[in-house]
């Protein structure tokens, strides 16, 4: 993994000041913060792995380590199962949605027109707005005797329609993130381009999707992979709009390490699958790494 | 609308109508039909219209009351603020030395930060709980604060190691053969030029805070301390039928993060896009 780290961060820097090999300086800036993140991240991650090999239960006396067994439950706990399967129709709906209108409403808003900032802030508001308080309103929103429940049928009290509207709630927040990346990629595009295309007679319609598309596609998969991972690691929204339910119809894989690390407080089971979520992160991230080369190595 | 088709009636066309229509119903309107909401006194909660002759400011009143929010804002403030005191000049240091300077383990460091920055804090939430338990820090909001710091400071760091190389390093380089210290040079020179990337991550860092949730809602249980968010979640579980007192919640919450956003666009943009653009 060092390797391929090297190769995404070494890439232009330019290192004027000082090139004496040892010196003490630059370690001694780094230090305080290196430490206190990699205390977080690496040292958080070696403790939650090796509870995971253990029973830790609040509710029992003693721990003892029982090896792969809370895998070897995961791997068979129904449960846990579905609870994977509506991660990934969750994980997958808002970000192909979210990707797909950020990029048309990101090519709508690059045009020039009256009010464009206006509209391009207010495109980005549900994502400045905080989780737990879009959660609460849109609950508000949808309840079956408000005006906008009814005319849904009241989606929140259905399995599918909770889902649905936890899909269509997550897809509204996170529209304005991936319209910004979008349209900061689509302003390095060559206007030249357009106006070739426009002499060979070419419609807005196939200059968007001949010329605009293939170009930000890049900066498209990278919105794709951090919409990924922040919604499979998603808790506050869905607590909020629905509590996972009804029943278990809205509990992802996020959701359910929650509930048995700090509801039933089944720490080394909690830990095993807040272990396998990790994996899941880190192929997702190793995924982003290794489409940002292929950025660097386009440009 | 019709005004500026008026004064510029060759920039109208379907695109542009269009845009505006679906920004206006699918963005604009669910959230102001809140704010309304809000206003409107707590039998009208449910209808379809809403009453202007009714406004009220009783719903904000309740909020305040039953999700203690003065308290929680005070809280979080001062939270958010010890937050930006540990984070901003680690990340303006740590960001200066990645982007100037060559050493052994500086690729591997990179590779941290980027790790974590990728990684959410949810799956370290079991650990994090079991360390601060055991030093006898759950519901103290000094864990809050070293929680948020670790989380922030990745994407601060990214960001300020991205400014600084932006920079021209010719100051810096005439600063040396002047003989300024090494320290001079990172405060009289470097600082300077980099106030408006430091800025931009004091506003990420601050509107972060003011989202969180799930951490402080997990580490710290003492009512009226903790953020903002806490205060929200009480009003949701505490008071299940006071709907309208809801709505004015989750308004008063967003207050800061929307204004801040709203007042300091260009630099919270620069902080959306650092994460995914700058490498």
């Amino acid at each position: 993994m060092g390797v391929v780290a090297a190769a995404t961060v070494a890439a232009a820097d330019r290192l004027p000041i000082d090139k004496r090999p040892g010196d003490p300086f630059p370690y001694l800036l780094v230090a305080p913060a290196a430490v206190l993140v990699g205390s977080f991240t690496i040292l958080s991650l070696i403790f939650t792995g090796i509870i995971s090999l253990t029973d830790w239960d609040v509710a029992r006396r003693g721990i003892s380590f029982i090896g792969f067994n809370n895998y070897v439950r995961a791997f068979f706990d129904e449960e846990l199962t579905r609870s994977w399967a509506r991660s990934v129709v969750f994980v997958l709906s808002v970000t192909v949605l979210s990707a797909m209108i950020g990029f048309l409403l990101a090519v709508a808003v690059n045009r020039k027109f009256q009010g464009q900032g206006i509209v391009r802030a207010m495109i980005v508001v549900p994502w400045v707005i905080s989780e737990l308080a879009t959660g609460v309103f849109w609950m508000i929103l949808l309840m079956p005797d408000a005006p906008l429940g009814a005319v849904t049928g009241g989606p929140l009290t259905t399995t599918k329609g909770a889902m649905f509207a936890l899909i269509m709630v997550e897809t509204w927040r996170s529209i304005g993130f991936a319209m910004v990346i979008v349209l900061a990629s689509l302003q390095a595009i060559d206007e030249s381009l357009y106006e070739a295309a426009r002499i060979d007679g070419a419609s807005g319609w196939q200059q968007t999707w001949l010329i605009t598309f293939p170009l930000v596609s890049p900066s498209l998969l990278v919105v794709s992979i951090l919409l990924m991972i922040g919604n499979f690691n998603l808790v506050t929204i869905i607590i909020a709009l629905t509590g996972g339910g009804p029943i278990d119809a809205t509990t992802t894989v996020a959701l359910h390490m929650y509930q048995h690390s700090f509801q039933y407080f089944h720490i080394g089971y909690g830990s095993t699958i807040a272990i396998l979520m990790s994996v899941a992160n880190v192929v997702a991230m190793l995924g982003f790494i290794w489409l940002q080369r292929g950025y660097g190595a386009r440009n | 609308m019709t005004a500026e088709a008026a004064l510029r009636p060759r920039r109208i066309d379907f695109a542009t109508v269009f845009t505006w229509a679906i920004v206006l119903i699918v963005f604009l309107l669910p959230t102001c039909w809140i704010v309304l909401k809000s206003f409107q006194p707590e039998h009208l909660v449910l209808s379809g219209s809403i009453d202007f002759t009714a406004f009220t400011f009783e719903n904000f009143g309740r909020a305040i009351d039953h999700g203690s929010l003065v308290s929680y804002t005070i809280s979080n403030t001062i939270i958010a603020l010890a937050v930006c005191v540990i984070v901003l000049p680690l990340g303006f240091v740590t960001g200066y030395a990645l982007a100037r300077f060559t050493f052994l383990g500086r690729a591997s460091l990179l590779f941290m930060f980027m790790f974590s920055l990728t990684i959410p804090g949810l799956v370290n939430l079991v650990a994090i709980y079991q360390v601060f338990s055991y030093f006898r820090m759950i519901n103290n909001p000094v864990t809050l604060v070293i929680v948020y710091s670790a989380s922030n400071l990745p994407l601060a760091v990214w960001l300020m190691r991205a400014y600084i190389l932006a920079l021209p390093s010719e100051l810096e380089e005439a600063a040396l053969i002047d003989d300024c210290s090494r320290f001079g040079i990172l405060w009289r020179i470097v600082f300077p030029l980099a106030t408006p990337g430091i800025g931009a991550v004091a506003v990420l860092t601050v509107v972060n805070v003011f989202h969180e949730f799930i951490v402080a809602e997990t580490l710290v249980k003492t009512e009226g301390i903790g953020v903002v968010n806490q205060g929200l979640r009480q009003l949701q579980t505490d008071q299940i039928l006071d709907y309208t007192g809801l709505a004015a919640g989750s308004v008063l919450v967003s207050i800061v993060p929307v204004a801040l956003f709203l007042l300091l666009q260009r630099q919270f943009i620069s902080g959306m896009t650092a994460g995914a653009i700058n490498y």
